[in-house]
């Protein structure tokens, strides 16, 4: 009890110090909590919205060669992007949350009606309304046009149908919405490695390490106090880089703020972890920030940080689903921006979880004192 | 007649070579006995072993066989006491980048669940003025000052120095010297390493020559100058009561340069 009583004072109090350490420290500082708010600044005001992309979900019910023509037809023009779907109330639910943009559904008897003058072929379509984006007006454009040359190529005649449009009220969410969780997420990414990382080995390679060794403390109580330096410290980094977000960007954050702080934490967890696995390999400052940058790097690009990874190839899309990142700036976004509750991020909190666990072992196979 | 307060018996370590096969031995069976109140030390040319048979002393390194007792304590049973009751510098250990002096102390000694008066132990190693200043920001011997410092915030039973004044001009080195002896006289054992002679016949009650992970004599240093001359030897060069440092130091002065 006594001993318990005297290790915690003591990690309370070299926590203190390593928080101290790290606010001295301007370059820790700067890329930390300065370079996620350049890039959301950069990138915020560049606003990507421009960067067209109709996410179509197409549900066909004739399950014809005319149909699967259209299809597959559709799919190669260049700003649509094809899903086909079975279920038309998660369809229109993925429009609602901004996951897709527009529905349509082939109805059974598409292109029999084709050649028939007095029938007017009707063709529901679902799109969200209320939109800062012009992704509809477009998706809708390309739609019409393209149904019309189709059916004139595979028959000679016009084709008489109308689009049944159906609007339905999204959450009209803006670029910014999407940037900023993965802000977050790419920021805990940076500062958890990072300052793991540095500090392990410079201090490794300074001496630092051995000379608390030859203090009587257990040394882990001070990886424990850099972890939870390191948690404070994303904590704090999320909290401002969100807050910088809805005073400037007008960023709305409707998920539950407890859910948000656990995603947090298990997030940083990962990359301390790693970090501290990354630290043990190789023996100068130089061999473990490259192995951490080649760890990180990619992860920044592929896990949907700055652009949904949809227009990303099927095989890259399956790869980079697995991504830790991936997992921590899904769920981040899905809580944040979309509302969802602890059952619906099921999937990336087991991602998560399962990382965890894999970094865990990572660390304790490669980490070393000296 | 002091008290034993550090026993060495037989100490042995070996590394596995670093070029091809077989291993190294680094120390080959040290045995020595310091007593309390003295500064005792290991003199020897680099490779010796020394600095391996200290880290053995205190705790760092495994001792591969023989034992070491530190005021009656076994070093390889009790590691974690032992530690608690020692001093230990080291020769190329550094101190976290962002905090000042004052609060590295206070950072050693909470780890020995201690509060201390950082002031107080500055004062002793003269860097009071540089309380608020960063390790990186002082010189050589400042550095080394302080390093003393921080291995003094648990009032240890005795000191370990290795290799204090490697590196440090003249003035530095007598200025060090001064803090040793200062320590010294108020009842602190001290053992150090050291490969300079003038060190060894300066500072040390008693020496142990180091060779080839062996020590090959061990007495006061004046004994063991007396013993030489006994046996007939005579210098080549004339001795005319002051060299080229006392020279130096006449010309440059006493003051520190920092």
């Amino acid at each position: 009890m006594e001993k318990m009583k005297e290790y915690l004072t003591t990690l309370v109090k070299i926590t203190g110090y390593s928080m101290k350490m790290f606010f001295r420290d301007r370059a820790a500082i700067f890329f930390s909590l300065f370079l996620p708010l350049l890039i959301m600044l950069i990138f915020g005001i560049l606003d990507f919205e421009g960067n067209l992309n109709v996410r179509l979900t197409i549900i066909d019910k004739a399950d014809n060669q005319i149909s699967e023509g259209f299809v597959s037809g559709l799919s190669k023009v260049d700003p649509v992007t094809v899903t086909e779907g079975d279920d038309k109330e998660a369809a229109i639910e993925a429009i609602e949350n901004e996951d897709s943009d527009m529905l349509m559904i082939l109805p059974k008897d598409f292109g029999a009606l084709i050649g028939r003058e007095d029938t007017i072929q009707e063709i529901p379509i679902y799109y969200k309304e209320n939109t800062q984006s012009n992704v509809s007006q477009v998706g809708l454009t390309i739609l019409k046009e393209y149904l019309d040359g189709y059916t004139h190529q595979v028959t000679g005649t016009p084709y008489l149908f109308e689009l049944a449009e159906n609007k339905v009220e999204a959450k009209d969410l803006k670029y910014i919405d999407y940037l900023i969780p993965g802000i977050v997420g790419m920021g805990i990414m940076f500062m958890s490695m990072f300052g793991v990382v540095g500090a392990i080995v410079s201090w490794r390679e300074r001496g630092v390490m051995r000379r608390l060794l030859a203090t009587p403390i257990r040394p882990s109580i001070v990886l424990v106090s850099q972890v939870i330096t390191r948690l404070t410290i994303a904590i704090m980094q999320a909290a401002i880089i969100i807050l910088l977000g809805i005073i400037f960007f007008d960023l709305t954050v409707i998920g539950n703020f407890l859910l948000i702080f656990l995603i947090i934490i298990m997030g940083a967890a990962i990359f301390l972890t790693f970090g501290f696995a990354i630290s043990g390999v190789g023996n100068s400052q130089n061999t473990a920030t490259a192995v951490a940058n080649l760890f990180l790097m990619p992860q920044m690009f592929l896990s949907g940080t700055f652009f949904p990874r949809d227009t990303f190839p099927e095989y890259l899309k399956v790869i980079t689903d697995y991504l830790p990142l991936t997992y921590l700036n899904d769920a981040l976004r899905l809580v944040m921006v979309e509302g969802r509750g602890f059952v619906d991020i099921e999937t990336p909190l087991i991602g998560l979880t399962v990382w965890i666990a894999i970094s865990f072992f990572a660390a304790t196979k490669l980490f070393k004192w000296e | 007649m002091s008290k034993t307060i550090l026993k060495v018996k037989n100490l042995k370590k070996s590394y596995p070579a670093k070029n091809g096969g077989g291993r190294v031995e680094a120390v080959r069976g040290v045995s020595f006995e310091v007593l309390e109140g003295e500064i005792f030390g290991l003199l020897g040319p680099n490779g010796a072993g020394k600095t391996t048979t200290l880290e053995m002393i205190e705790g760092l390194k495994k001792i591969d066989d023989g034992t070491a007792e530190i005021a009656g304590l076994d070093v390889q049973e009790q590691t974690d006491k032992i530690k608690s009751i020692i001093g230990v510098q080291l020769q190329s250990s550094s101190f976290f980048e962002y905090l000042n002096l004052a609060e590295l102390l206070k950072y050693f000694a909470s780890l020995y669940h201690q509060k201390i008066d950082p002031e107080k132990i500055l004062t002793e190693v003269d860097l009071l003025p540089k309380k608020k200043a960063y390790v990186k920001n002082l010189s050589g011997g400042q550095k080394q000052r302080f390093s003393i410092a921080s291995a003094l915030v648990n009032k240890p039973k005795i000191l370990f120095l290795d290799e204090p004044t490697t590196g440090l001009d003249p003035q530095a080195r007598r200025n060090l010297w001064g803090l040793i002896g200062k320590i010294r006289d108020k009842g602190m054992t001290i053992v150090l390493t050291t490969h300079y002679m003038d060190e060894a016949e300066y500072l040390c009650d008693r020496t142990a020559i180091m060779d080839q992970g062996e020590i090959i004599a061990i007495d006061d240093p004046q004994k063991l100058i007396d013993g030489l001359l006994k046996k007939g030897f005579k210098k080549e060069m004339a001795n005319k009561g002051a060299n080229l440092e006392d020279v130096f130091l006449d010309l440059t002065g006493h003051e520190l340069r920092e």
